[in-house]
Formats: structure tokens, C-alpha cells, sequence
């Protein structure tokens, strides 16, 4: 086993609007190189589950912007045929090949007071390279990909 | 806004590292070639404006409503 280089163990405090003051590694950190989209200045984020260690419903919040946080889920819990279509100029954005390991999620939303309504951005998911912490906003075109797709709350594709 | 012209074949540069090359012209639309740093996002302003929307509308979604989500969600899920 590879022994843990010292700085990425370190613990790191946050600040954030959401959750209050946040105690995280900086190996969890994971860098955006080209944010968010609409958010180029903000590049590290961390994930913090909504609701323990069994969440289904994630957050991704700004290092920078205690304020800035996205609702984030796994799109395959919702949409079981969510297939990722990663273009030659992403994958070698992310650095990913074939033995690297990646994460997909996607942006949530909620119309106003209406959580049985929440829409999926397929359009916009992102792709983390988990193995360098680096991630991407990335956008796909077709119909299988909408800007807000509407769950079927009672239908959830499975558990994790 | 600055206006040039150019003709197919030729290029703009923007700052030192991002150029914007005329690959091809035909009838009303035009293939052009992007080249800049990692870090610089490039998307169809259309594309990009809509999800802007999206990204901001979600990064409002309060607290409380990701919770109430949250619950149904375990609701269903018994």
C-alpha cells in the first residue's frame, strides 16, 4: 500500500453558508479547471452528503464561495440507461484512459417549494477523474441528454 | 465590439494563447478551429448561456428543499 504523502492528509476547515464550518482532507478536495459553467472563478469544491453516510442527495460546495454549493445526485439512480458520452477532448482534459476510475453526476434542481418536481441537468453532468481528484463540467447534445429531466420520484431506478 | 474580417484560412489570436482559426465557409455557417489553455471553457453561446441559467437556479436550491426531497425520496425507497 502506498504510503499517504503527508500534505494531502491535512486537514482542512471550511467555511460554508449551508453546513456552518467543515472539517475536511485536502485529498478531498477536487479541482475544476474550468469551474463551473457561469462560474469560471470558482475551480475546488468538495462533496458533502446531505444526510450521512447513506445520503442519496449530495453537495457540491465551493472551497472559495462559502455561499456557492450545487444539490448533486448520481444520474444513474434516477435514469438506469444514463450512458456518459465523453468526447476525445474531454477525456484528455480529464486524463482519463482506460484504467482510470470516474465519477458521473449531475446537477439537481427544484422548482420553487416543489421537490416532488426536481429536474436532472443530463445535459451538463460532470465527470470527475477520481484517481487525480480532477473534474469537468461536460456538455452532451441529443435527446437522451435534457437540461431538466424530470424525475419519476416513484420510480427511482435502485438503490445504491 | 470589435469587428475584423477574415477569410477562410485565417485567424484571430485573443490574448497571447487563445486563437480562433476559419476552417471552413459554406452557405450560411462557418467551421471554425479553437485553440486556448485548459482552463478556458469554449461552448456555443447558446449552449452555454442555457446552462448558465440551470447552474445558477440550482446552486439557489435552498437547504430545506433538498430535505424535503431527501425524505420523499427515503419514503419511496421503503
Amino acid at each position: 500500500m502506498a504510503r499517504k504523502s503527508q500534505p494531502n492528509n491535512v486537514e482542512v476547515k471550511l467555511r460554508t453558508d449551508r453546513f456552518g464550518e467543515i472539517i475536511t482532507r485536502k485529498e478531498n478536495i477536487i479541482e475544476f479547471p474550468e469551474g463551473i459553467i457561469g462560474f469560471s472563478t470558482y475551480h475546488q469544491y468538495v462533496i458533502v452528503p446531505h444526510d450521512g453516510s447513506n445520503s442519496l442527495l449530495y453537495w457540491l460546495q465551493s472551497i472559495d464561495e462559502p455561499n456557492l454549493a450545487f444539490p448533486i445526485t448520481s444520474p444513474t439512480l434516477f435514469k438506469s440507461d444514463f450512458k456518459l458520452d465523453l468526447s476525445p477532448d474531454d477525456q484528455s482534459k480529464l486524463k482519463i484512459n482506460e484504467k482510470t476510475e470516474i465519477q458521473v453526476l449531475t446537477i439537481l434542481s427544484i422548482p420553487s417549494g416543489q421537490p416532488q418536481f426536481m429536474t436532472l441537468n443530463l445535459q451538463a453532468p460532470i465527470v470527475m477523474n477520481c484517481n487525480e481528484r480532477l473534474a469537468k463540467q461536460i456538455i452532451l447534445s441529443g435527446p437522451d441528454y435534457p437540461l431538466q429531466f424530470k424525475v419519476a420520484l416513484n420510480a427511482l431506478a435502485n438503490q445504491a | 465590439m470589435l469587428l475584423l474580417t477574415r477569410h477562410n484560412a485565417e485567424s484571430i489570436i485573443i490574448g497571447d494563447d487563445i486563437s480562433i482559426k476559419i476552417l471552413k465557409i459554406e452557405g450560411n455557417h462557418v467551421v471554425l478551429g479553437i485553440t486556448a489553455p485548459r482552463s478556458i471553457s469554449v461552448h456555443r453561446e447558446e449552449v452555454y448561456l442555457a446552462i448558465k441559467n440551470e447552474n445558477t437556479n440550482s446552486s439557489a436550491v435552498p437547504l430545506n428543499a433538498i430535505s424535503s426531497l431527501n425524505e420523499i425520496l427515503k419514503k419511496n425507497a421503503k
